[in-house]
């Protein structure tokens, strides 16, 4: 388990964004978490290459704003006030992050933490990503963007382990690609994650076999193992904006003057226009413990799987959020927490968190972010939970 | 007496240990959440009283395997296959006794238990908030679940190495030719005996895991929560073993019932 509070200047040097270790296990940690890098860089390399893409694809799944904004809207009466910005933005007065929009004084990344737990599952599938300033690289003013993502695996914890390592350098890119100048709109936005997400999952599909890690149980079914992906929840928090997109069951919510407001929408196989979908291309939902593509997946869009291609896609749903002074965390989490705990719970338990008064000797509030995400993850183990827990509790507030 | 017999006598009377250890813990003076209830005297007295409880129950659990083992070393086949165990408890045998990740989820069950509070309030106590875990007890815990899980992947491996030695080439060879003949007898046995020494190795790798397990869970717990774990996991134990027990009984009952029917209906 990782339990991680800290908070990088946006200037900091690299090591920085090493989450910086509390306790006595924090040298063990230290260890898997610097072999996975290693590893992962290794693999990275290749599918980079071979990425050189042949022709990119425009044509994204998009669904429909209006199932979209039920989704947002069904948890909370008055959720409505999380304005969504929807693909159809034609101003780009309306497009967050543009210089001369409201700016806040602070780009430095937010105070988070997190917390992943095995939890009553004989296998750990989840991991998580915090890349602050991700798009470092990249000169420029405007671009001093966060990234945060949660990624529950199946099958094996491989895929979800690769997306940990991968994601964030294909969403750069593709920022780059897309917007080498200012910031990108909100339509851009939309087309990066969705080239992102497809990229991760071509890279995926790629994979030779070899184990990547000593976690990974895949050994028996080389070549291949198509049997294997897992849900991506990304959110890019910058300056003015939180771009958050999502494949899978995995949840990301905004708590906002003390509502909840979900920024992404489950991707369940019974949700109607995911049915809808997936009968068009051909496929069914079996229910069988619930409702399964072709009787087998819960979910019906995920990085990997391939073997459930079309049915289940790839193809991540966006929301581009402006940033409001109201604003107080985002909690990006795995169905460990949301199969047991309400949005509503989870924020109102944030919010407490952080609210709490700075503990002696402590680092004040770094501290309550870790504290949110270890509660949560806690309460989702006392209401049995029977999944991994990973909970990423991010500090919106602006003068925290 | 064989070696059976001896083992299942001793089993019962750990049984009853067990049993006047599980009276020992319910009855522990507990400091509970609510302030009305504290214990009697000062809080280090009673943290060092529970303390060396943990301790003794926590011996007689090492006792038990100390016994095992020792059982195992003269009869392995006997352990392997536990008369004094009832076929509900066979059920969930693993490696020759109980799984030792089954001590997290006991855990984690336990720490559900209790009625919730208003899970918002008093929420950042770190001794004592939600399943009386602090963040960094479940930390630990989260950290010795996934090493116990490894472990217990690498013996069931050498299991299976073990287990596969039946069908060793010798083996195999003696039974084409096996007849009721006193030699081939001999020749199987000889054949067998690699095999059950590594069974046996096998049962001493799991039975280790098992109690460090127990120490270990233990040992990131404090005194109030080590107590009710160990309860919880002799309740446990205890009461799968009666239920079992009752329902080998029902079963006999019934087919004695089936076989002296036969027998009037014959008699008739």
């Amino acid at each position: 388990m990782a339990g991680i509070c800290f908070e990088v200047e946006a200037s900091a040097p690299a090591v920085s964004c090493e989450p910086r270790p509390r306790t006595a296990t924090a040298r063990r940690r230290r260890m898997e978490i610097r072999r996975f890098r290693f590893i992962a860089g290794a693999v990275s390399e290749a599918p980079d290459e071979e990425f050189n893409r042949k022709r990119r694809r425009l044509d994204c799944f998009v669904s429909p704003p209006g199932v979209l904004q039920k989704g947002f809207g069904s948890e909370e009466e008055g959720a409505g006030e999380g304005k969504v910005l929807e693909s159809n933005l034609n101003g780009r007065s309306s497009s967050p992050g543009l210089p001369g929009a409201r700016s806040f004084e602070s780009d430095r990344c937010p105070r988070y933490g997190v917390t992943s737990v095995c939890g009553r599952r004989r296998d750990m599938e989840d991991a998580v990503s915090v890349r602050p300033d991700f798009l470092r690289r990249f000169s420029g003013t405007w671009n001093r963007c966060h990234f945060f993502g949660v990624f529950d695996g199946h099958g094996c914890s491989h895929v979800a382990a690769s997306c940990k390592d991968l994601m964030h350098e294909l969403v750069a890119e593709e920022v780059e690609r897309v917007r080498p100048g200012p910031p990108p709109s909100a339509e851009e936005w939309r087309e990066v994650m969705e080239r992102s997400f497809s990229r991760m999952d071509a890279a995926v599909a790629r994979w030779g076999g070899a184990p990547q890690n000593a976690s990974c149980r895949c050994e028996m079914q080389t070549p291949k193992c198509d049997h294997v992906g897992s849900t991506a929840v990304v959110a890019v928090v910058g300056t003015n904006h939180i771009v958050v997109a999502n494949c899978g069951d995995s949840r990301a919510v905004l708590s906002r003057n003390g509502v909840p407001i979900p920024l992404s929408s489950d991707h369940k196989p019974d949700r109607p226009d995911e049915l809808e979908r997936i009968q068009a291309a051909g496929g069914r939902v079996i229910y069988w413990d619930g409702a399964r593509v072709l009787g087998v997946l819960a979910m019906s869009r995920a990085i990997g799987d391939s073997y459930l291609k079309p049915y289940v896609t790839s193809d991540p749903e966006v929301t581009v959020t402006e940033r409001e002074e109201g604003d107080e965390c985002l909690i990006l989490a795995s169905d460990g927490l949301w199969d047991v705990v309400t949005n509503k719970m989870a924020c109102d338990i944030a919010r407490k968190c952080l609210s709490a008064p700075p503990a002696e000797g402590g680092s004040g509030s770094n501290k309550a972010c870790s504290d949110a995400a270890m509660l949560l993850t806690k309460l989702a183990l006392a209401r049995q939970s029977a999944d991994n827990v990973s909970v990423l509790v991010i500090d919106l507030r602006r003068n925290s | 007496m064989a070696e059976q017999e001896i083992f299942a006598h001793f089993f019962e009377c750990w049984l009853g240990q067990l049993d006047r250890d599980l009276q020992a813990l319910l009855a522990a003076d507990v400091p509970s959440l609510d302030p009305q209830h504290q214990p009697h005297g000062d809080a280090n007295s009673n943290e060092h009283q529970l303390r060396s409880l943990v301790d003794m129950v926590k011996g007689h659990y090492e006792y038990y395997h100390r016994a095992k083992s020792a059982s195992a070393r003269r009869d392995v086949l006997a352990i392997f296959s536990p008369a004094w165990a009832s076929s509900t408890e066979k059920l969930f045998l693993w490696a020759g006794g109980w799984r030792p990740s089954a001590a997290f989820q006991i855990l984690y069950s336990e720490s559900g238990r209790p009625v919730e509070p208003c899970p918002v309030q008093g929420v950042l106590r770190d001794d004592d908030d939600l399943g009386g875990l602090s963040a960094s007890q479940l930390e630990r815990v989260d950290g010795l679940q996934r090493r116990t899980i490894e472990s217990e992947k690498k013996i069931s491996e050498e299991e299976a190495e073990a287990q596969e030695l039946v069908a060793w080439p010798q083996m195999v060879e003696i039974s084409h030719e096996i007849t009721v003949s006193g030699r081939e007898v001999a020749a199987m046995e000889e054949g067998l005996v690699g095999a059950k020494e590594a069974m046996r190795r096998v049962l001493e790798r799991a039975d280790q895991l098992r109690l460090e397990t127990i120490e270990s869970v233990v040992g990131i717990l404090n005194p109030r929560r080590a107590v009710q774990f160990l309860a919880a996991a002799g309740k446990l134990l205890l009461r799968v073993h009666e239920f079992g027990k009752a329902v080998d009984a029902a079963a006999a009952v019934m087919a004695d019932g089936i076989e002296s029917e036969r027998r009037r209906q014959w008699t008739v």
